[in-house]
């Protein structure tokens, strides 16, 4: 097997790019041991974004502190425009800083697979900051349940989802109800709301084609009614008993058991053990890390290890990260461009601060973590990101940061790896550019 | 095949004709005894595609106040009041920006209209309908694509997707997503550096990143030199535009400084209305709001100079009934529009009432009208002649009359 292309492979997909200096470590390690390191490293703080994130307070805010101080009563919210905007600002501030922290950690993060499985899952549970009052909620989602369980048994995972305040707001499950729930009186106020129970099987779970009816949808929206948050206020998980809907459910031909929240715990973890879900969890990871046609045996290797270890992330990352497949020539991965950009400044020993700018370019290419409009999060296979108007964004933004025009983030000097470019009669900043734009950059 | 048959409702141009809005007696009413004539087509036709992603609701677009269903079956939802349209067929107030086409019997409305594939999933459904087959298991490019085909030898902008990645419907057609216009080009880089990219793009080979890149530095140089302008560096780059009305401006504009466009893909993601939907205002309001500004801002601008056709489709509708939380989830039918000078305005379709019995799946509007009929009709008349056969592969369009 050729080594070289497994480095390349390993430095370009399992973290967000490589620095100067990563490939000999990785070469003096083995991939092996390498790999072992990354996912050991992962739980663990990273102390040398330390200094970089102090610049964002806002991550350490728990739910309930986001807008402490600034909402008013019920009622008088909604009279008090001038609040509902202060808030709204404050949502917004508290998500830029969410999400250029995320930035940061790509660029500067020396935990590089944490990194990258943070963004995976990051979009496997996509959340979407615009929506109301997300920003508040995402610091919890970010330290609690990505930063916490990327590489542990997916089934914990799927409970913090679950349970999560932006994923309960995201998707609404907090507002559905029993059929008659008795403080909503109105009968239009009560009811099941379908929209996590239909994602949670389509999209987090068995995958579209995982055999589940129109029907397994609303039976598991019954079992998920009453988990809530104790109230706007105080937006923190909550299962509120009156709120269940207490009779049996069938769902996927197995009855459950009318109960109270262990009705929806039981059946997470059901369904995180279900086949459909190994296959489409190693499909998913497949994509990510090797093809976007995932070949089919290594599809099966991986699904058949996760069965096998109860759904272990790590196990099943370590068969699709030293599989021959990685290292197949013909699997090239097209950069998404969150990875363009970053890969960009961690081959010149760059440096951002996150901010602003720098965001509001990577929206203009598509991708921001938690600003994917849809629950199926950024996509991953190449053509979604391959026309002429996106590639002509790549190359703006190229000649951007080469020319040092996005304020806080700047390139540095070291020039990529395998640099083909000739700059002879070229000033250093245009063949800086030059190399960036160019095709063989956008793969990995 | 009959063109009558499924015309029973319309008003506009050729005056009214109401029937009762009952099942089985939404027969034949009108007077197209003689083919519809096809337009006489030529350059100045421009289609504009406008995809409201999130399944829009199509009973809230068009409201069917005539039928007993409405009230009884979404009491929280039904509109108290809309703007007229036909007897048992009204609009939403936020649509009024379209009276004037209404008034000119311009806008032509299919009620259940959709795919008949039953995912009920965002995601496939929108793949499955820009690809122009329910199932999709044989295509990989868009049908606006294909059916482009006549015209893409062009320009590289007779096709245009105002949008920030190019939208699956258009995939295969090396057509242009412009999200911005005024960022549209490459600022910092000078003359020397453009010719070397498009020399390292050039020789790339089939790598599909190259190929795309290489055809983007040659229209680059083709807008610059249409338009006379080119990007100038801004310090702080704009926010991506999420209005259909400001897309519609920058369409206009576009093509006021004399790009050959001939197609426009539009969208918007504001229509997945599970909770709060809202009523005559609320949130769902806004957007159709935004929906009539931008067709109406099209019709106006291109009034007399080119001949107008827009087609409004989403991926599928809603529940009839309100959920939980003040809104709808995931349905099956909804509507479609089709507007512009030469529509014969109206309500097409098979309304099948709403009726538990009638629903599908005891819950949803059912599908009585393919969209892809309706696309079949729209590009018909934008071509002029029967859109290529692939279009929609092994698919028979049933006849509407629309245009």
């Amino acid at each position: 097997m050729d080594d070289g292309l497994r480095f390349q492979r390993l430095l370009g997909r399992a973290t967000f790019g490589p620095r100067p200096g990563d490939r000999d470590v990785l070469a003096r390690l083995g991939a092996e041991a390498w790999l072992d390191r990354e996912l050991a490293a992962g739980g663990a703080w990273d102390p040398g974004l330390a200094p970089r994130l102090s610049a964002f307070p806002s991550l350490a805010l728990e739910p309930d502190q986001a807008f402490q101080g600034m909402a008013p009563s019920g009622r008088r919210a909604e009279r008090d425009r001038e609040a509902v905007q202060e808030m709204r600002n404050r949502g917004r501030e508290i998500a830029h800083q969410v999400a250029g922290a995320r930035v940061v950690r790509a660029v500067h993060g020396d935990h590089g697979l944490h990194e990258v499985m943070v963004d995976f899952w990051s979009n496997h549970f996509s959340v979407f900051a615009r929506k109301s009052l997300m920003g508040g909620l995402l610091p919890h989602f970010q330290r609690e349940v990505l930063d916490a369980h990327g590489f542990g048994r997916f089934e914990d995972l799927l409970v913090e989802v679950a349970r999560s305040p932006a994923m309960l707001v995201y998707l609404d499950n907090w507002n559905s109800t029993a059929p008659r729930f008795g403080r909503k009186r109105r009968s239009d106020r009560a009811g099941i709301n379908e929209n996590y129970a239909r994602e949670l099987l389509e999209l987090h779970t068995l995958g579209v084609d995982g055999g589940y009816s129109q029907e397994d949808v609303r039976q598991v929206a019954r079992v998920f009614t009453g988990w809530t948050l104790e109230s706007r206020r105080e937006p923190v998980f909550r299962f509120r008993e009156s709120m269940h809907d207490p009779d049996d459910k069938r769902v996927l031909g197995q009855r459950i058991r009318g109960g109270g929240m262990d009705e929806g715990e039981a059946l997470l973890r059901r369904l995180a053990r279900h086949p459909a879900t190994a296959n489409h969890l190693a499909r998913k990871l497949v994509a990510r890390f090797v093809a976007d046609t995932p070949p089919p045996a290594l599809v099966e290797r991986v699904a058949r290890r996760y069965r096998d270890t109860d759904g272990r992330i790590d196990e099943s990352l370590k068969v699709v990260l030293l599989s021959p497949e990685l290292a197949d020539p013909d699997h090239r991965k097209l950069k998404t461009p969150l990875r363009f950009a970053s890969s960009a400044l961690r081959a010149t020993g760059g440096e951002t601060d996150g901010g602003k700018i720098f965001l509001l370019a990577l929206w203009k290419l598509g991708e921001v973590p938690f600003y994917a409009t849809t629950p199926a999060g950024h996509p991953e296979e190449a053509e979604h990101w391959i026309d002429p108007g996106s590639l002509l964004e790549r190359m703006s933004l190229a000649f951007a940061l080469a020319a040092g025009r996005i304020r806080g983030t700047r390139l540095g000097g070291a020039r990529p790896e395998g640099s083909t470019v000739s700059s002879i009669g070229m000033r250093v900043w245009e063949s800086q550019a030059l190399e960036l734009a160019s095709p063989d950059f956008q793969w990995t | 095949m009959d063109l009558t048959r499924r015309v029973f409702l319309r008003v506009g141009g050729t005056g009214l004709l109401v029937t009762a809005c009952v099942p089985g007696s939404l027969r034949a009413l009108q007077d197209v005894a003689t083919p519809v004539p096809l337009a006489s087509a030529g350059t100045d036709s421009l289609l504009v595609v406008v995809f409201l992603r999130g399944a829009a609701d199509g009973l809230h677009l068009v409201p069917p106040v005539g039928d007993p269903g409405y009230q009884k079956l979404r009491p929280s939802l039904a509109l108290s009041q809309s703007l007229s349209f036909t007897r048992d067929f009204g609009l939403h107030p936020e649509l009024r920006a379209l009276n004037p086409l209404v008034e000119r019997g311009e806008l032509a409305v299919v009620h259940a209209v959709g795919s008949r594939h039953p995912t009920r999933s965002h995601f496939e459904a929108q793949d499955f309908m820009e690809l122009g087959e329910p199932g999709a298991l044989h295509l990989s490019d868009g049908w606006l694509a294909r059916a482009l085909d006549p015209l893409a030898a062009e320009s590289p902008f007779a096709s245009l997707a105002l949008t920030s990645q190019l939208p699956l419907s258009l995939r295969g057609s090396g057509s242009f997503a412009i999200a911005d216009p005024a960022e549209f080009g490459l600022p910092d880089a000078g003359g020397r550096s453009r010719t070397e990219l498009a020399r390292r793009y050039a020789s790339g080979g089939n790598d599909p990143v190259a190929v795309a890149g290489a055809s983007a530095l040659e229209a680059l140089s083709e807008y610059e030199r249409r338009t006379g302008t080119r990007a100038s560096a801004r310090r702080v780059p704009r926010r991506p535009n999420v209005s259909l009305k400001v897309s519609a401006d920058r369409v206009v504009a576009l093509e006021r400084a004399g790009l050959p466009i001939r197609t426009v893909f539009l969208e918007s993601s504001v229509w997945d209305t599970h909770l709060n939907q809202g009523t005559e205002s609320g949130s769902m309001a806004r957007g159709i709001a935004d929906l009539a500004g931008a067709v109406a801002r099209l019709s106006e601008e291109m009034a007399g100079r080119r001949d107008l056709l827009v087609v409004v489709m989403t991926e599928f509708g809603r529940t009839v009934r309100a959920n939980g939380s003040g809104g709808s989830d995931h349905g099956h039918g909804s509507v479609m529009f089709v507007a512009g000078p030469r529509v014969r305005g109206g309500l097409y379709g098979d309304w099948p009432g709403l009726s538990e019995e009638r629903l599908y799946q005891g819950r949803d509007l059912p599908v009585t009208t393919d969209y892809r009929s309706v696309l079949w009709e729209v590009l018909r008349a934008h071509l002029g002649s029967a859109p290529p056969a692939d279009t929609f592969p092994g698919f028979e369009p049933e006849s509407l009359g629309l245009l």
